[in-house]
């Protein structure tokens, strides 16, 4: 026996050790893959897609489907072939229930000859196929994988391990995005609730306040002074109760992701403009100084009219309501590098610094603003950021108690 | 006097405008559906018609306006196509139409917000109504 045998054996073993480890690391790595693959969405349909591709893929399988099961049956939800993602499915769309197969049934994956699989028969992958891979697919709803292998030969055990491994980060995967869509609809529903019931108050509030303001304008009935100032409370109090529903309903629309426009550029100096018009005469009845700078050159933001028009309302708006009579307002656009910069300065009654940082905060009103007898509903605010957020922008506060108030508004260029 | 139709299918609205509007001094007809309104403009010939948004469906008001406006030559209400027409609305209404004149949209003279206010409303009444004499 010859030296060299022994070496030759070793350096023959560890070539093998080498290639096996290569194929583990390979698989390793398109195990992570699909595993990223698939938990980078929240959406139930892109994640059995991603999963039956990826399992298609690292297995080298003819083709992948997952089904899932509906009524007593399973129905098929994503279908994918080697090398090219399933436009058409061509598995069979529906297979009995996992009870018919009893190792699936009971939690097992079970790697069974083609020729015991009786819904292949219809498939183009037939004739390459040699054996099928069912692995039970655990969530409510259950169901199952098929995976159609185009050979018996490797090691069973550990592709059966590894495929389940996927299947397992598949399950969880799809377990986050049936919760993130269920928490969607939840919120759509609350959003559609608050605007159906918001509606439904408006509507008599609304009529009882133009019959309030139709009597207390009609010389007919000969008020007494002290009538007339029990109308007016009224009707201020109606004015209140009616601002309180449309900020509701303002926030409900802003929150349901239905009535959601897609953001577009938006040419802005036109949006300020109509605003400060449309606040001019309240303005002008506090005798306030209004000044407006735009610059000439058009700027775009990515938004919406309706949001923007929403941010600059607000904060146009709470400029006029909380200064004082004759004093300023200083409207400032400027284009930034990568951003439009809104100004909007007062010199209003201010906000202490303690309530600067709950600004924002649903319903939350300044103990100064509500002493000012300034009527408000604290919801302002809370959409301003909500839209700023929608569009990536940012707001910062400047303000001293009796002086004055600077809002400054970031928004990213179209 | 002029004569204004209201139209507006809530009869509390109806009643506060039809208030304020005889208050100023006009002659005031009711209407509180569409059909109601069309039958009532051939009626009446008004001077000019006060209109709500939501009625029947929360767009009724705003096809009676473009069937009124209807630019068909042989539209049936051509006679009444030049009455000023001023639309009710409520600014956070649950449609997702757009508020706001466009002439080549929403042919209307003007919109004012519901609840309305008497003098506001009355200035409208008034300017629109001399735009149309001085016609």
């Amino acid at each position: 026996m010859s030296i060299e045998e022994p070496i030759q054996e070793s350096v023959e073993h560890a070539s093998a050790m080498i290639a096996a480890l290569r194929v583990q690391q390979q698989r390793l790595t398109a195990l992570t893959d699909v595993m990223r693959s698939v938990s980078a969405t929240l959406d139930t349909a892109a994640v059995s897609q991603r999963l039956v591709d990826g399992l298609c893929t690292v297995l080298g399988a003819n083709a992948a489907g997952l089904y899932l099961a509906e009524g007593a049956r399973l129905r098929l939800q994503a279908a994918a072939r080697a090398g090219q993602l399933c436009a058409e499915p061509e598995l069979p769309g529906l297979l009995p229930d996992t009870q018919t197969i009893p190792q699936v049934h009971q939690g097992r994956a079970v790697l069974i000859p083609v020729s015991e699989w009786q819904p292949l028969a219809a498939l183009d992958v037939t004739a390459i196929t040699s054996s099928v891979l069912l692995i039970p697919f655990h969530l409510p709803p259950d169901g199952i994988l098929c995976i159609y292998l185009p050979s018996m030969s490797e090691a069973e055990a550990e592709i059966v391990a590894f495929a389940r491994a996927l299947v397992d980060h598949g399950v969880v995967a799809m377990q986050h995005a049936q919760a993130h869509e269920a928490l969607q609809r939840a919120e759509k529903q609350r959003s559609q609730f608050v605007r159906v019931v918001t509606h439904e108050l408006r509507s008599p509030v609304v009529g009882a306040q133009s019959m309030l303001r139709a009597v207390m304008h009609s010389s007919a009935y000969g008020f007494t002074a002290e009538q007339r100032d029990i109308l007016g409370r009224l009707s201020r109090r109606m004015d209140s109760l009616l601002d309180l529903i449309n900020d509701l309903l303002s926030l409900a629309a802003t929150r349901a992701s239905d009535y959601q426009q897609p953001l577009v550029s938006v040419h802005i100096q036109p949006i300020v403009r109509e605003t400060v018009e449309y606040l001019r005469f309240q303005s002008e009845e506090k005798k306030h100084r209004m000044e407006v700078v735009l610059p000439p050159l058009p700027i775009h933001i990515l938004g919406t009219k309706d949001g923007f028009q929403h941010i600059l309302e607000n904060l146009v708006g709470n400029a006029v309501k909380y200064t004082p009579e004759g004093g300023t307002i200083r409207i400032a656009l400027r284009r930034e590098q990568h951003t439009a910069r809104l100004r909007v300065e007062d010199s209003g009654i201010g906000i202490p610094p303690e309530a600067l940082e709950q600004l924002g905060q649903e319903f939350f009103r300044a103990a100064n603003a509500k002493a000012a007898g300034v009527s408000g509903t604290g919801l302002g605010l809370t959409m301003v950021r909500l839209i700023l957020d929608r569009f990536g922008g940012r707001m910062q506060v400047e303000s001293q108690v009796n002086s004055g108030t600077t809002f400054i508004i970031e928004l990213p260029l179209a | 006097m002029a004569k204004i139709l209201v139209v507006d299918d809530d009869p509390d609205l109806a009643l506060a405008a039809r208030l304020i509007l005889q208050e100023g001094g006009y002659a005031v007809v009711e209407a509180h559906s569409s059909k109601e309104a069309l039958d009532t403009l051939v009626r009446e010939n008004p001077d000019l018609i006060v209109l709500d948004v939501m009625m029947d469906t929360t767009t009724a008001g705003f096809q009676l306006a473009l069937t009124l406006r209807s630019p068909d030559p042989d539209s049936q209400y051509k006679a009444y196509q030049n009455i000023p027409i001023i639309m009710l609305t409520a600014i956070h209404e649950t449609t997702n139409i757009r508020f706001g004149p466009d002439e080549h949209y929403l042919p209307v003279e003007a919109f004012l917000d519901k609840p309305v206010e008497p003098i506001s409303f009355l200035k409208k009444v008034g300017e629109l109504l001399a735009i149309r004499a001085a016609h």
